[in-house]
């Protein structure tokens, strides 16, 4: 075997084995047959020109020449096959079929006469193909059939597809195939002029190239691949080329100057040259991809720099908002949205998009999507789910097919806690038309995780205030409840000389007391007013907001005292007041109600309408956050009510109160609402002691 | 003939419960305090008396009691301003013979009253 037919039969060995492999890799699928017919053709034509170079026998040259040729013959219609079916072109099946048959009548003509060959040249490297008569017409018909296969893939690489995986692949074949083109260099010599044959070196390239489109999963940015190919033949090219130009240029110089060891020194720069070429690769193909990709690496540090953000924030659906909007600007893609798992349903449940056409089904959690990101923990495209389906024909994966047109999603990117699914990110494509890249992916993960568990830490927090806002309520509603409860007796109470008196107009009892009727009808009208100052009250302290302020104690008491002046000089009560106006409380909107009601209450209490005192006094207590508000009145006492315990409404009189005690619950409700104690003293004859602690901010509560 | 205490605290009210009951003819005393029902219950000893639960100082359950102690027959119409299960129910044990929440219609004090009455006459064998 001949040096010079070593290349070729790597070359050949190599369009086999792929051939070989691409055919078995998916036996169903046209493009791979087609494609393994164009490498099983050029092994043929590389096969018979290694005998041809290698032998000294001129017939025996002949012979494999003609068999070499009879393959490169069938390389046309084979390729074109091969776009053809890649492609998805039915229109263009009849005219492969046409390019095959043309060939196939050709080929024995190839074999067996001397039109297309009539013999052999002698060459440097060997012996080698001498076209015949009919070559060129043979040429027209072989270029002619190359050509309309580079034609129509010329065609889809400059349609706008869809498909952005698809479309990265097409533009590897339409480079592959100008790549092959080039190999037509090896027509040169059968017309008589000395050129080495290497156009099996760029049949090689393109065969790497086409397996490279159509086999991996995960394909590359076409500009990265250039950029790694070239960079690292530039590299190595100097690594090997430079020990190897001194060996053989520098041989006898070194020979001279080092003796019979000289070929160390050239061996010794090869072993340096290659650990250094190592990392000049490593270092020139991060500078050519950190500017080849500087518009994606700034995206990724932008996802990055919004997954660290993400965790601070608390509202739930502005995170949810705020993902799905830096998904969209950042990535350019044409829409994102959520789907976060519902626990209670057992399904995946749509919260939020932004951008165009997204559906909002829910996925049960049995659904095959589900088991698939439970089971692979890594983002799902479509378009390598369609090809598995396409070379496997799984049903397990066709379901997730269609659950996945169902959301409209391109991409899904599940985000896990731990080994729990919390929900997933579906994306659209990018608005640009590029694919999705490994590095894309791996940020989108990272930044699908991180919110999982921002969105657990916002979902936890509106839970609890949830739960917090329903225990307020509930808070609110037993108050009010209680509160109703008094209101209702004092109610039920106050209607009743309203209806007596109108029931006792209709069956005519004030015709003999005129007088009666007169002053009943007036009190029926003055209690009107009353029952409209009750609902006032109940109404005032429901309706009171949240919101938190400082108070001055001592002005709180005078306004409820203010409220009350008109009884206070009716009743002839007197009042003393010892209180600090250094005093200053934190409360919510209600903490003037207590002072005021406490009044009322004492007011409007049995044994005070003809004269009494209220007294009231203030104190910070030695814990210096605590307030005692100590209220006496000489009034009734509570004793008797307290003693007897009758009860109403289920709890006991005395803790009522008087007046059917919507006062007294008004003051123990804002009370219980600052965390603070209410304590009631009463003694026979002595009137009523009240006994309020309260903090003095309420958000840190009394001791 | 039947007589009747009317008791509660508010002067009105049991001014214009008399005035009913007087119209039908029947004799009615009244008590705007639970200590003058008592003195007037001993005294006057009334077939039916009408009595408020909430009262200051002595309170309606208190009269109901003593009442029921003195005079085990008469009977006792509470009155309460809350629809109260567990107060209903305290009251019926301790000797209540009906219960009327406020406000209520004189027509329902009066067809209690009579069903009362109907039971008081047939004890005594009037017609």
């Amino acid at each position: 075997m001949s040096i010079y037919s070593l290349p070729v039969l790597l070359g050949a060995i190599f369009s086999f084995v792929v051939g070989f492999l691409i055919y078995f890799a998916n036996r169903r699928s046209q493009t791979n047959i087609s494609f393994s017919l164009s490498c099983f053709s050029l092994f043929v034509w590389f096969f018979g020109y290694v005998i041809a170079y290698s032998t000294k026998d001129e017939k025996t040259a002949l012979l494999f020449c003609r068999i070499a040729c009879t393959g490169a013959v069938f390389t046309a219609p084979s390729f074109y096959h091969f776009v053809v079916s890649f492609l998805e072109k039915r229109s263009e099946v009849k005219f492969v079929v046409l390019a095959y048959l043309t060939m196939l009548f050709i080929a024995p003509f190839s074999m067996t006469s001397n039109l297309f060959l009539k013999g052999v040249y002698k060459y440097y490297w060997g012996y080698y193909s001498k076209a015949g008569f009919l070559h060129p017409l043979y040429l027209i018909v072989f270029f002619g059939i190359f050509l309309r296969a580079f034609y129509i893939l010329l065609i889809e690489n400059w349609k706008k597809n869809s498909n952005p995986i698809r479309r990265v692949q097409i533009n590897y074949i339409f480079i592959a195939y100008a790549v092959a083109l080039l190999g037509a260099i090896d027509y040169i010599p059968k017309y008589g002029i000395e050129f080495f044959p290497f156009g099996f070196l760029f049949e090689i390239l393109f065969i790497i190239i086409v397996s490279y489109a159509i086999i991996t999963r995960r394909i590359l940015n076409i500009n990265v691949v250039f950029a790694r190919t070239i960079i690292f033949s530039i590299v190595y090219i100097v690594v090997l080329g430079l020990p190897f130009g001194i060996g053989i240029w520098g041989r006898s110089f070194l020979s001279e100057k080092i003796g019979v060891n000289w070929w160390l020194f050239p061996a010794s720069l090869l072993a340096i040259m290659t650990a250094l070429g190592s990392f000049a690769f490593l270092f020139l193909r991060q500078k050519a991809e950190n500017e080849l990709l500087k518009g994606q690496r700034h995206n990724h540090m932008s996802l990055m720099a919004a997954a660290q953000t993400i965790t601070l924030i608390r509202d739930f659906h502005k995170l949810l908002n705020m993902i799905v909007r830096v998904l969209t600007k950042t990535l350019g893609i044409e829409h994102a949205g959520i789907y976060l798992c519902d626990r209670e349903r057992n399904q995946y449940a749509f919260c939020v998009t932004r951008g165009g056409r997204q559906s909002c089904a829910n996925i049960d959690s049995g659904n095959s999507l589900i088991k698939y990101l439970r089971g692979a923990r890594k983002p799902v495209i479509l378009e390598e789910l369609k090809r598995d389906y396409s070379e496997r024909r799984d049903i397990f994966i066709k379901e997730i097919i269609e659950t996945m047109n169902r959301l409209d999603a391109d991409i899904l990117v599940p985000s896990f806690i731990e080994d729990a699914l919390i929900g997933f990110l579906v994306l659209g494509n990018k608005r640009s038309g590029e694919i999705y890249t490994t590095e894309d992916l791996n940020v989108l993960s990272n930044l699908a995780n991180q919110s999982a568990l921002a969105i657990e830490n916002a979902q936890f927090l509106k839970e609890r205030e949830d739960m917090q806002g329903k225990l307020r309520e509930a808070e609110t509603l037993t108050t009010i409840r209680d509160l109703l409860g008094s209101f209702n007796h004092e109610l039920y109470n106050l209607l009743t000389p309203i209806s007596g008196t109108l029931q006792g107009i209709n069956m005519g009892l004030y015709e003999k007391k005129p007088e009666r009727l007169k002053s009943d009808v007036e009190k029926s009208i003055t209690t009107t007013f009353f029952i409209k100052t009750y609902l006032g009250w109940v109404r005032e302290y429901v309706e009171s907001g949240d919101k938190v302020a400082a108070y001055q104690l001592s002005e709180l008491i005078n306004r409820g005292i203010a409220y009350s002046s008109d009884k206070f000089e009716k009743q002839n009560i007197s009042k003393q007041v010892n209180v600090s106006p250094k005093i200053f409380v934190v409360g919510h909107e209600c903490l003037p109600l207590l002072f005021k009601h406490l009044i009322i209450h004492s007011i409007y209490g049995y044994g005070m309408e003809s004269g009494g005192t209220i007294d009231i006094s203030a104190r910070i207590l030695e814990d210096r956050s605590t307030v005692e508000i100590i209220q006496t009145d000489t009034g009734d006492d509570l004793t008797k009510y307290i003693k007897e315990g009758s009860t109403m409404g289920g709890k006991k009189f005395a803790e009522k109160g008087k007046l059917g005690g919507t006062s007294y619950f008004i003051a123990q409700a804002v009370v219980s609402k600052h965390k603070g104690s209410f304590e009631v003293e009463t003694t026979g004859g002595k009137g009523t002691k009240f006994r309020i602690r309260l903090p003095l901010d309420f958000n840190r509560p009394a001791a | 003939m039947i007589k009747f205490l009317v008791v509660d605290d508010e002067p009105g009210v049991v001014d214009q419960v008399r005035d009913f009951l007087e119209l039908r003819n029947y004799a009615v005393v009244t008590a705007t305090s639970g200590e003058k029902a008592l003195e007037l219950a001993k005294k006057e000893n009334p077939n039916i008396v009408v009595l408020d639960i909430r009262m200051p100082g002595t309170t309606g359950i208190d009269v109901l009691k003593e009442v029921k102690k003195n005079s085990p027959k008469a009977r006792v119409i509470m009155l309460t301003g809350v629809e109260d299960e567990a107060t209903k129910n305290m009251a019926m044990e301790l000797g209540a013979s009906g219960y009327l929440t406020k406000p209520y219609s004189y027509s329902e004090l009066l067809d209690m009253s009579r069903k009362l009455i109907n039971e008081i006459c047939q004890e005594e064998g009037i017609k």
